[in-house]
């Protein structure tokens, strides 16, 4: 949310779980808009470059993944993610983060969070290619990312930003 | 808490261990080359601490990398780092330039200087003991002149070899800092410059506080000649790494970028006692004022004259804050990075916990056991000049 002096206030209490009650406003809003944040499964993926082992991999079909067999557990990526998608398993001491749900790639269907979405306001598709839905998508509107001074080149592209958005 | 932060920023995942790893690190690449400059640049003066210096090095080179180990998740599969290490990755290269100064550098310039004594000793001792040093010789017990003509030459060019590697291993620990783009508090290329040069004022005050409290223990009289040297190194090495520190933080703050509001209020705030207070005022600004007083390091018998016991008491004091400086300087960088969120709009707290493997404890038996390996070290391989053993009569 925006205020109408310009402070811009962000909350997500308890993740978001039980919903977001309304914000106490204290001199009017400007604008208020919500920004899902996932893993941007970055073709230059800082957390890939820093694993010490090679845990964090980049699948040939370009998602992000962690070898949990692999991990051995040193917390290097959760620090070097610019967008802090990473986080620690604590009960299998592996880094963790979204997975593009690869096992329903896998299986030819699309991420969960894409399927269930009410008003289909995510698009999965192969980035690159000409004719999909994803590739119209991009041609007619306008695109960000987030963070592209870091130069991840993330293949999460979000549509009309709002420039408050880090 | 304080503003937004990531979920996954609300439990600090590099903790007071790691806090301790680059700290331990530090301390070993400035004992050592603090021992190399009595080798290769020939300071008389601080000879005394030679062997010292050499020893401290190597037990917490053995120390360092444990707290790293024990903060893993699955430290039983840590030897991958090794065997399918990612050679784009800053931290699996630091355990190939680890193990290349302890096994290169280190240890062999330990054996080519202590040859001469494991032989002798060996000669003279009996028993399980005897074959304790004959096993140190590793079987060459030549000692005529040309061999340890060889020995020394063989030492001075692995401390040629030493100087650039010390520099590498903590320049390294600053790069896998430095490196991270992800993090603005890091990311800087002064990272790893900062870091060796507070290796090595680390690292001149270890040596000096080990070299005034050991030799007062064993009841003899301090060198003052080496103490007022070492105090002289301290004194410029210090000079030298808060200038580079201020030059850092100068450029931050007139670069001002983006994330420089939230780093003020970090400083403000959360690190305001550890970085103003111990690391910039206790840790430098006071040090700093008491060498250049006292210590000869600004005018030939020091700017005031002041006898010798009380000028040990306050190198050592200084030596004592100094370390408590840098510690805090770890602490800012591993723990300060922590406390901002990446969204950069918010702050989060970091409790250390008492018991537990990341805890205080645990924490505390890190920094004690280099010690205690450093007592065991000087049990077998005595470092002061007085047990220098005499030559053995011609056979
Ligand atoms: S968003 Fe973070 S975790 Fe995901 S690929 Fe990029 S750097 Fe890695
Ligand atoms: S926590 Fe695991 S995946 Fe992350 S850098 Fe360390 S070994 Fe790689």
């Amino acid at each position: 949310m925006i205020r109408s002096d310009g402070e811009v206030v962000v909350d997500s209490p308890n993740g978001g779980i039980e919903g977001f009650p309304p914000i106490a406003e204290e001199g009017g809003t400007l604008r208020t808009f919500f920004v899902p944040k996932l893993c941007n499964h970055c073709e230059e993926a800082p957390c890939v470059q820093v694993c010490p082992v090679g845990a964090t991999f980049i699948t040939d079909d370009g998602a992000v993944l962690v070898d949990e067999e692999y991990c051995i557990g040193c917390g290097y990526c959760v620090q070097a993610c610019p967008y802090g998608a990473r986080w620690f398993d604590p009960e299998k001491h592996v880094a963790r983060k979204c997975t593009f749900c690869y096992h329903r790639l896998a299986k030819g269907k699309v991420p969960a969070c894409v399927e269930v979405c009410p008003t289909s306001a995510r698009l999965f598709g192969e980035v690159g290619h000409r004719a999909n839905p994803l590739a119209r998508f991009l041609r007619f509107n306008e695109i960000q990312v987030l963070k592209p001074h870091l130069n991840t080149k993330p293949k999460v592209f979000y549509a009309n930003l709002d420039g408050e958005v880090r | 808490m304080q503003g937004y932060i990531y979920p996954n920023e609300f439990e600090l995942r590099w903790s007071l261990l790691i806090v301790l790893y680059p700290y331990l690190t530090g301390l070993v690449a400035g004992a050592f080359i603090l021992a190399s400059l009595a080798r290769v640049f020939n300071v008389k003066e601080v000879e005394p601490t030679y062997r010292l210096a050499l020893l401290t090095a190597l037990a917490f080179l053995i120390v360092a990398p444990l707290p790293l180990l024990a903060h893993l998740g699955h430290p039983e599969r840590s030897y991958e780092i090794f065997l399918t290490p990612n050679r784009k990755s800053a931290m699996a290269m630091f355990g190939f330039v680890y193990a290349w100064y302890l096994m290169v550098v280190l240890l062999l310039e330990i054996w080519f200087d202590y040859r001469r004594d494991f032989v002798l000793r060996a000669r003279e001792a009996t028993g399980p003991r005897k074959w304790f040093y004959y096993a140190l010789t590793l079987g060459s017990t030549d000692i005529s002149d040309r061999a340890l003509g060889f020995d020394d030459k063989a030492g001075r060019w692995i401390t040629i070899i030493g100087i650039p590697s010390a520099f590498l291993l903590h320049g390294y620990v600053g790069f896998i800092f430095g490196s991270v783009k992800a993090n603005p508090w890091w990311s800087s290329v002064l990272m790893p410059v900062v870091f060796l040069f507070s290796a090595i004022v680390s690292g001149i005050a270890l040596v000096l506080i080990i070299y005034i409290v050991a030799t007062l223990f064993r009841g003899k009289k301090v060198d003052m000649g080496c103490a007022d040297k070492l105090a002289t190194f301290l004194f410029y090495a210090m000079v030298v790494d808060f200038s580079l520190e201020m030059l850092d933080f100068i450029h931050r703050l007139y670069e001002s970028e983006e994330s420089i509001e939230i780093l003020s209020q970090l400083i403000e705030g959360r690190l305001f006692v550890s970085l103003i207070v111990l690391q910039v005022v206790l840790g430098t600004l006071v040090p700093l004022i008491w060498l250049g007083v006292v210590s000869p390091a600004l005018s030939w018998r020091g700017t005031r004259k002041v006898p010798a016991e009380v000028r040990r008491l306050i190198y050592l004091g200084c030596a004592l804050l100094v370390q408590v400086g840098i510690f805090s300087i770890r602490w800012n960088v591993v723990i300060g990075e922590q406390l901002f969120s990446k969204s950069l709009r918010g702050l989060t707290v970091y409790k250390a916990e008492l018991l537990g493997v990341e805890g205080l404890l645990m924490a505390g038996a890190f920094v004690i056991l280099p010690f205690i390996i450093l007592w065991l070290l000087v049990k077998i391989m005595p470092p002061w000049v007085e047990n220098e053993l005499p030559a053995p009569p011609e056979a």
